[in-house]
């Protein structure tokens, strides 16, 4: 767990520039407060929260992400030791992989992949 | 070093067209590229707000208020002052005093701001109750599928950069599916062509011709992202308005068998527009290809080359088009529509 | 806590890093002044700073009830992930941060930018920002894996996780040389997580700058660092992953290193100026028909050599 220091000191470090971007922002801008404005509409006037459930059409591909997405978690340990375990663990993680490329091409005819 | 003078060197501009104002736009986007002072995209990255022409009032004040400040504003009516209204622009960017007292007033909400023009807010949306700041939430509605979704009430137009000038799409968003659209105009828009007649009577019909499919090139690149050949489109544009004599018109030539190689057979813009807005048997890739091989004739042959003319029922073909497509799809769609809605319009115009 | 954590570079990363980003822009300038006809003067390297100046005087924007608090942080995340993931990258022969899992780190880091776009696009309550979010969504849902499998290939040629030891596995032969199609599919998830050139859709002028619409000021200031800063820490990666890090004649290390990065970032940065806008829609069938099972077989082909 060592990483988790580091990972804290670099995060405060690089939150420290940032701030010292918006320090130096507060001296030079020419009006502190920000401007309230209406989001671009061109010309319009809003009428609505632009904030909703939106409609995300390319769900499908997140279901299919996620189960890329646990397998690659296995591959990370297993690229440390496939040189040792030889052909079986090649085998055994290309053939899984093999599987989850057959739902891709499941998906892809089923026009999963494409949403427009 | 004064630091305002350092930071707006290169302001950045929100240019948008107003009915009647191509002139004015091609001179602030010849100015703008020479100068090297970007486009952009959003008000909220403008230093300026350039309106060609002078028919947009209500919605470029409301723009106008989005200008996080320092601002300056151009609303340029007559194309030759291009270059000092934008001179002058910057001058007022440099200005710290008055920006300052500038962005002072504008202490309030924004809706303090631009009140009281009579504009219609959307259509179809009853006023808010009991909301901050008048602000309703996401109205529901079926989509396409059936399925109850949130629709927002989106316009786009016409205080929209790289739009045709006057075009106002009211759409119902469902994620960034167009689920309905209606067309209106600003102004008369149809009137747009009288630029491109008076350039054919300068230049001749052909170089008119060219230039005004490369115009409207300059803009689909724009719409497609591809900055490098939207600035090359349009320097070739400008340089076959130019007055100039043969030596112009090769040069013309010779940028236009550039972008005929580079935009007109790439295959990454093709695979980007193609099926999209078919209409007589084209679609979009179909039509900026015409546009670029019509020009090249013109340009060879010296003659005008024939446009389709403009369909009387414009309103009911954007509807149909754009209907159920989503947002980058319905940009491209509008944006290869272009000579149709300003100005290609020309050539049949002069030939009258 | 801290071990492995070089604690001075650590204090220096960041201004390095704003350093080469700061070089991509510069190179970006250059190239769109080309492209308006216009000459390039010298000074035109100096355009992003200028740029800088003007956003830290612009005034900042608040739009009608956003959600400021995770706009701001969605923002801020883009530079401070940047920072991590450089961490891991030598500088020659030592990063900053030694870690036995460099490679699975610099990933993490990466990931965070899926939260980091999307709530800039979301914070504001604005319609161009919330479409240019999900846009980049999409997009993650395409680059991601390419991305993922790309850098488990390059572990997998030198048998660790450790970043220093895969560039020490190339002392005889580059990675590039026998995982061209590794070292290709890195450089396309690069561009997409930077949400750069043909895959700055996430920002597209088509939505009046999408997840930038609403941003002004210093605010938007941090998210473009964030955006070039991912640019070059991407493009550093790339040299130690398979351009054999700091091995090369004559000079040291760390100029060797600086010398490839800047060249990596130099091809991606004319990558935006040679190619338009690839629309996510139709990029996520070609990621995944296309980039996904050519990096596995090239995955394939790397783990039946190691064995």
């Amino acid at each position: 767990m060592e990483e988790l220091g580091a990972a804290l000191v670099l995060m405060a470090l690089a939150a420290a520039v940032l701030a010292g971007l918006y320090a130096v922002h507060l001296l030079l801008v020419v009006d502190r407060e920000p401007l309230a404005a209406d989001p671009f509409l061109s010309g319009h006037p809003p009428t609505e929260h632009a904030v909703s459930r939106y409609h995300v059409r390319w769900y499908a591909v997140t279901l299919l992400f996620l189960a890329f997405d646990m397998e690659m978690v296995f591959m990370f340990p297993w690229a440390l030791v496939v040189a040792d375990l030889g052909l079986a663990a090649v085998v055994e993680m290309f053939g899984f992989l093999a599987i989850l490329l057959v739902g891709v091409l499941y998906a892809w005819r089923e026009g999963a992949l494409r949403w427009t | 070093m004064d630091l305002s003078r350092f930071a707006f060197a290169r302001p950045h501009v929100l240019l948008v067209e107003s009915p009647g104002g191509t002139a004015s736009r091609l001179a602030l986007e010849r100015v703008l590229r020479e100068r090297g002072w970007p486009l952009t995209d959003s008000p909220a990255d403008a230093d300026i707000l350039a309106v060609a022409g002078t028919g947009l009032r209500p919605y470029a004040d409301r723009v106008w208020a989005q200008l996080p400040g320092p601002r300056a504003r151009v609303d340029l009516a007559h194309p030759e002052h291009a270059g000092g209204a934008l001179d002058g622009a910057q001058r007022a960017l440099f200005d710290g005093a008055a920006q300052g007292e500038d962005a002072a007033t504008r202490s309030g909400p924004p809706s303090d701001q631009s009140e009281g023009d009579g504009m219609p807010a959307g259509h179809g949306m009853p006023a808010a109750h009991g909301m901050p700041a008048g602000l309703d939430m996401a109205d529901r509605a079926p989509d396409r599928d059936g399925l109850l979704l949130d629709v927002l009430h989106v316009p786009w137009g016409p205080a929209l950069p790289w739009w045709p000038a006057g075009l106002v799409l009211h759409s119902r968003l469902q994620g960034d599916v167009l689920a309905e659209v209606e067309v209106s105009w600003v102004g008369d828009a149809r009137s747009a062509s009288s630029f491109w007649t008076s350039a054919a009577e300068a230049v001749g019909p052909a170089r008119t011709a060219a230039a005004a499919r490369l115009d409207a090139l300059g803009r689909l690149l724009a719409v497609a992202g591809w900055e490098g050949e939207r600035l090359r489109a349009q320097r070739v544009r400008d340089a076959l308005l130019d007055g100039g004599e043969d030596a112009v018109r090769l040069a013309g030539l010779a940028g236009l068998q550039r972008l005929h190689q580079r935009v007109g057979r790439s295959r990454t813009l093709a695979r980007m527009t193609s099926g999209l807005g078919r209409l007589g048997g084209g679609d979009v890739t179909a039509r900026y290809r015409q546009w670029l091989t019509d020009a090249i004739a013109a340009l060879e042959s010296g003659a005008d080359s024939p446009v389709t003319p403009l369909p009387d029922d414009l309103d009911d073909v954007l509807t149909r088009l754009l209907t159920g497509t989503e947002v980058s799809s319905a940009r491209l769609v509008v944006a290869s529509l272009d000579p149709w809605l300003t100005g290609a319009l020309v050539a049949g115009a002069a030939r009258d | 806590m801290t071990d492995g954590l070089a604690l001075w570079g650590a204090v220096v990363l960041p201004f390095g890093l704003l350093l080469v980003a700061t070089t991509a822009a510069s190179l970006s300038a250059a190239l769109g002044s080309a492209a308006a006809g216009r000459a390039v003067p010298v000074r035109t390297v100096l355009q992003p700073v200028q740029e800088a100046a003007r956003l830290l005087v612009v005034r900042r924007r608040r739009t009608q009830h956003p959600d400021a608090l995770l706009w701001r942080l969605g923002g801020g995340t883009l530079f401070v992930t940047a920072v991590l993931a450089a961490a891991v990258v030598p500088i020659g022969d030592a990063p900053v941060l030694r870690s036995e899992v460099g490679v699975v780190w610099f990933n993490a880091a990466e990931t965070l930018l899926w939260a980091a776009l999307w709530l800039t696009g979301w914070g504001g309550n604005s319609v161009a920002g919330l479409i240019g979010g999900y846009r980049f969504l999409a997009q993650a849902l395409a680059y991601e894996l390419p991305m993922m499998l790309a850098l488990i290939t390059a572990a997998l040629g030198a048998g660790s996780l450790d970043v220093v030891q895969v560039a020490a596995a190339q002392e005889d032969l580059w990675f590039v040389v026998w995982m061209p199609v590794a070292f290709v599919v890195f450089l396309v998830a690069a561009l997409a997580l930077s949400f750069w050139g043909p895959f700055s859709q996430p920002a597209g002028s088509d939505a009046a700058g999408g997840v930038l619409a609403e941003l002004s000021g210093v605010d938007r200031l941090v998210v473009l660092v964030g955006r070039y800063a991912w640019l070059a820490a991407a493009a550093g990666m790339s040299v130690p992953l398979f351009l054999g890090g700091g091995a090369g004649p004559l000079l040291p290390s760390w100029l060797w290193w600086l010398a490839k990065t800047l060249a990596v970032l130099a091809a991606l940065v004319w990558v935006r100026w040679r190619w338009p806008v690839v629309r996510v829609d139709r990029f996520e069938e070609i990621a995944w028909v296309v980039l996904l099972p050519a990096i596995v077989v090239q995955a394939l082909v790397v783990s039946l050599v190691v064995i």
